[in-house]
């Protein structure tokens, strides 16, 4: 047990003293003489290094001696690397020999880098950096992730340094380790560094000229709805994002390196540009009506364009460097080659219009440094990584300028597109404008000719309605004859009903004027006789019975030519006049009139006649005939039912007509009412409707109600009430206004 | 001999009364009028033992001359007055019908007063 804790300690205390000087395998000092070079490579000689395949070291643990005899020279052939390994450690010392502090920078091409150095506390000093390490958390110069260290004179330090590859990115051939100064080294890359500037501003500019130009695309678009301009702007866009992107990926995606790597390595916007020109380019020359062979072959071309970009990312990782390379210059210098070479081929195939000869030239720049410089270029590129000695300063030369032509090719591109567009937008503006004209037109004449129909509709309606009227009139003209007629066959019907009673009325006076004549004549001989014995009173007694015999003759003969007037008024056709009438009086004659009038037809009828007459009753101005028309066809009604009643029930049945007069406020109000059949609640809404009877065929004309009414409220502004009960009576009642206009 | 005349005209009282004057002054005849055939019966309920012939007429609002003898020859048949039914209408069915109902003549209007004293005298006897 004892043991055990004492070889811990002991371990412990080895550990921590070997911190600073266990080591005995440590590689020689490097000397730093001078602080003018820019920068100086380290012989392999002075650096040492550790695979580290777990990448979990820690730096204590590299720093202790049971990794010190690990740590060994580059022992690879090339001087280069296992690729199976990402994460090294390196180690080296350095001395400043000169007898000033000098500051020098040591450059990481990786991803990660650390670089541990022991401060006087006697405890690591850390400093990260590395291309895949967010800007804010990079050490020293961070735009060129380098180290930067100072180095006192005559000190002597030594540092270890963790590298974190990752060759998906960046596969370095040769393993080397160079220090610069830091100085000139700034000097270099950031003070009298113009050529970034240059490229940055470029960038910048046209990239806001292309998402300028992308907006007014798609403002042209949202006018005029066409594709065209759609994808025009999409091709805008993404090559506007590609050169802000290469203007300064840093500025960008700082803090997202992986973002930033990205875009750098696929140039996927490049791929999503030309994406949205090859479609530009289909609708433009609407390829999918004129050739859809064409058309096809574009879809399956933007498309594949595509997989190049991304295949470099995904696919180059798996492969050694040189096959990497090979396949990279291929597929590149396809698309970028030969994408606007096929693209002035479609146009020229189409060179149908002025638009078409525009767009090659818009093209022609694009296509001639793409298809003819980058291909040389790739080629010299592929023929030096295949170790040809070959010439490539023609090629580096174009390279070096090649930022500067693409932008004008692109600038190009852009404006001549645009002009194309602009002026393809002024023709669909006009067209536009000329459509709606057109449309216009054909509205108004639509509207002319709808007005000119609705006009000539307007005359044979007119026409129509002019002859409709015409038969209306007719009509009208022929109904007026018909109903006068009708009324006055109706007057007529009620007359012949009356001449037997009037008949009877008549014989009745006559017979009295006859009897009175005669019995006269007969008191006449008597008085004489009288006369002649003298006997005076007698004869005076006998001459006043004379006297009163002759008044009884007046009033007899003047009742028959009452009844022989009123015959005549009841069927003369025009209006009479009103007069002051005793009510009582002309119910009770017609009355009379119509009981005699069914008598004389009907021999076997009888009715008891009651009558109930209000003798206070005023006179009242009426139309003497037409009331007494009304009361005829009321009273006629009334002893009509009674006497279908009678027939119905024989003779236990007492029929029975009550005509009655009393006054109601302002009117006065004659009822007839019966002990008849009677009629149901539907039968009374009917019964005032002209033309409407219950009697058999021809015995009555449906007028005589109806036209009773018309008197009533019309005539007289009276109006009617009607009560029945089916099988037990009926109650007709006409209220006369007694002030009668 | 008391005679019954039924008639709804008023005015054929002073006719008769001025037609029979010797007749009633002499007191052969009496006379007693009813203005309908209810005013009769309700006459005859009280005077039938008096009243001997009955002149009716058979036109009349109510009860008709024809209903008045029907009632007549039904309430009263000991003795039964002498009824003559006098119409205006003296067509072959009003007498029929007044025959049948038990009329015992059928006189028409206008009324021939020397043929009714002459019937009237044969009745006496």
């Amino acid at each position: 047990m004892n043991n055990r804790i004492c070889l811990f300690l002991f371990c412990v205390m080895i550990v921590v003293c070997s911190k600073v000087n266990g080591q005995t395998h440590l590689p020689p000092v490097f000397d730093i003489k001078a602080d003018t070079a820019l920068s100086q490579t380290i012989n392999d000689k002075y650096w040492q290094l550790l695979e580290d395949p777990s990448g979990k070291l820690t730096i204590d643990e590299v720093s202790s001696l049971a990794y010190d005899a690990k740590f060994h020279f580059n022992t690879t052939k090339q001087k280069g690397y296992n690729y199976d390994v990402n994460t090294y450690w390196l180690r080296y010392k350095l001395k400043n020999t000169t007898n000033h502090p000098i500051k020098i920078t040591i450059p990481e091409g990786v991803a990660f880098a650390w670089v541990y150095t022991l401060n006087s506390n006697n405890t690591w000093d850390i400093k990260k950096t590395g291309s895949l390490v967010p800007w804010s958390k990079r050490d020293g110069l961070k735009k060129i992730t380098s180290f930067v260290i100072n180095l006192q004179p005559n000190e002597e330090t030594l540092f270890y340094e963790k590298d974190v590859f990752d060759f998906r990115l960046y596969k370095p051939k040769v393993f080397d380790l160079t220090i610069g100064i830091a100085e000139p080294v700034i000097e270099k890359n950031y003070i009298n560094n113009d050529s970034n500037n240059v490229k940055n501003i470029l960038s910048a500019i046209s990239g806001g000229i292309l998402l300028m130009a992308m907006i007014i695309n798609l403002l042209f678009y949202n006018v005029v709805r066409e594709k065209t301009y759609l994808y025009f702007s999409g091709f805008l866009l993404f090559y506007g994002l590609y050169f802000l992107s290469v203007a300064s990926p840093s500025l960008l995606f700082q803090e997202h390196p992986y973002i930033n790597i990205f875009i750098y390595r696929t140039q996927f916007l490049v791929a999503l540009a030309l994406f949205s020109l090859m479609h530009f380019v289909r609708q433009f020359l609407s390829t999918k009506t004129y050739t859809p062979k064409w058309d096809k072959f574009l879809i399956a071309l933007s498309f594949i364009q595509i997989i190049p970009w991304f295949s470099i990312f995904y696919i180059s990782p798996s492969l050694d460097y040189t096959t990497n390379l090979f396949i990279t210059i291929l597929l590149q210098s396809l698309v970028y080659c030969y994408v606007p070479i096929i693209l002035i081929t479609v146009f020229a195939y189409f060179k149908v219009n002025k638009s078409s000869r525009m767009a090659i030239i818009a093209i022609l720049p694009m296509a001639f440094w793409f298809g003819i410089v980058y291909t040389y270029g790739f080629i010299i590129g592929a023929l030096k990584a295949f170790k040809f000695n070959i010439d490539a300063k023609l090629s580096d030369q174009l390279q070096s300028i090649d930022g500067v032509v693409s932008l004008f090719i692109f600038l190009w591109l852009t404006i001549v597109f645009s002009l194309i567009l602009f002026k393809r937008y002024q023709k669909l503006q006009q067209n536009l404008i000329q459509t709606s004209l057109d449309k216009e037109r054909l509205a108004k004449e639509k509207e002319i000719e709808r007005n000119q129909l609705i006009e000539q509709q307007k005359v044979v309606l007119e026409q129509e309605v002019e002859a409709r009227t015409a038969e209306l009139k007719q009509s009208l003209t022929e109904l007026k004859t018909t109903q006068e007629q009708l009324i006055q066959s109706e007057k007529l019907a009620s007359l012949g009903e009356l001449t037997a009673g009037i008949a009877h009325e008549i014989q009745n006076p006559l017979n009295f004027v006859n009897n009175f004549s005669e019995v006269s004549i007969e008191l006449a001989g008597e008085m004489k006789d009288e006369l002649a014995t003298g006997n005076l009173q007698l004869a005076t007694e006998i001459a006043s019975d004379i006297e009163q015999n002759l008044q009884k003759i007046i009033h007899h003969g003047k009742r028959a030519d009452g009844i022989v007037k009123n015959m005549l008024q009841h069927s003369r056709n025009n209006t009479a006049e009103k007069h002051l009438t005793d009510i009582n009086a002309l119910a009770d004659e017609y009355f009379r009139l119509s009981y005699h009038g069914l008598r004389a037809k009907d021999k076997s009828f009888n009715a008891n006649m009651i009558t109930n007459f209000d003798e206070a009753l005023p006179k009242v101005n009426i139309i003497p005939q037409d009331i007494g028309r009304v009361l005829l066809n009321l009273i006629n009604n009334s002893f009509y039912a009674v006497q279908l009643r009678k027939k119905k029930e024989g003779e236990s049945f007492k029929p029975e007509v009550k005509v009655s007069t009393s006054q109601e406020g302002n009117f006065i109000k004659v009822s007839v009412l019966d002990n008849g059949l009677g009629f149901s609640e539907e039968l009374r809404t009917k019964i005032l409707q002209p033309f409407f009877t219950t009697k058999p065929t021809g015995e009555g004309t449906g007028l005589g109600l109806s036209l009773s009414y018309d008197i009533i409220t019309k005539g007289h502004g009276g109006k009617i009430d009607i009560q029945s009960k089916e099988g037990e009576f009926s109650k007709f009642t006409i209220f006369i206004p007694k002030e009668l206009k | 001999m008391k005679i019954l005349v039924v008639d709804d005209e008023a005015d054929v009282q002073p006719l008769f009364l001025q037609r029979f004057r010797k007749e009633i002054r002499e007191h052969d005849l009496e006379f007693d009028f009813a203005l309908s055939g209810e005013e009769a019966l309700s006459y005859l309920k009280k005077k039938h033992q008096e009243v001997i012939l009955i002149l009716s007429d058979i036109n009349m609002p109510g009860m008709s001359g024809i209903e008045l003898l029907r009632r007549i020859r039904h309430d009263y048949d000991a003795p039964p007055p002498v009824v003559m039914m006098i119409t205006a209408y003296a067509d072959e069915e009003n007498h029929n019908q007044a025959m049948e109902n038990g009329a015992n003549d059928f006189l028409t209007k206008p009324l021939d007063f020397n043929l009714l004293k002459e019937k009237l005298k044969t009745l006496k006897i």
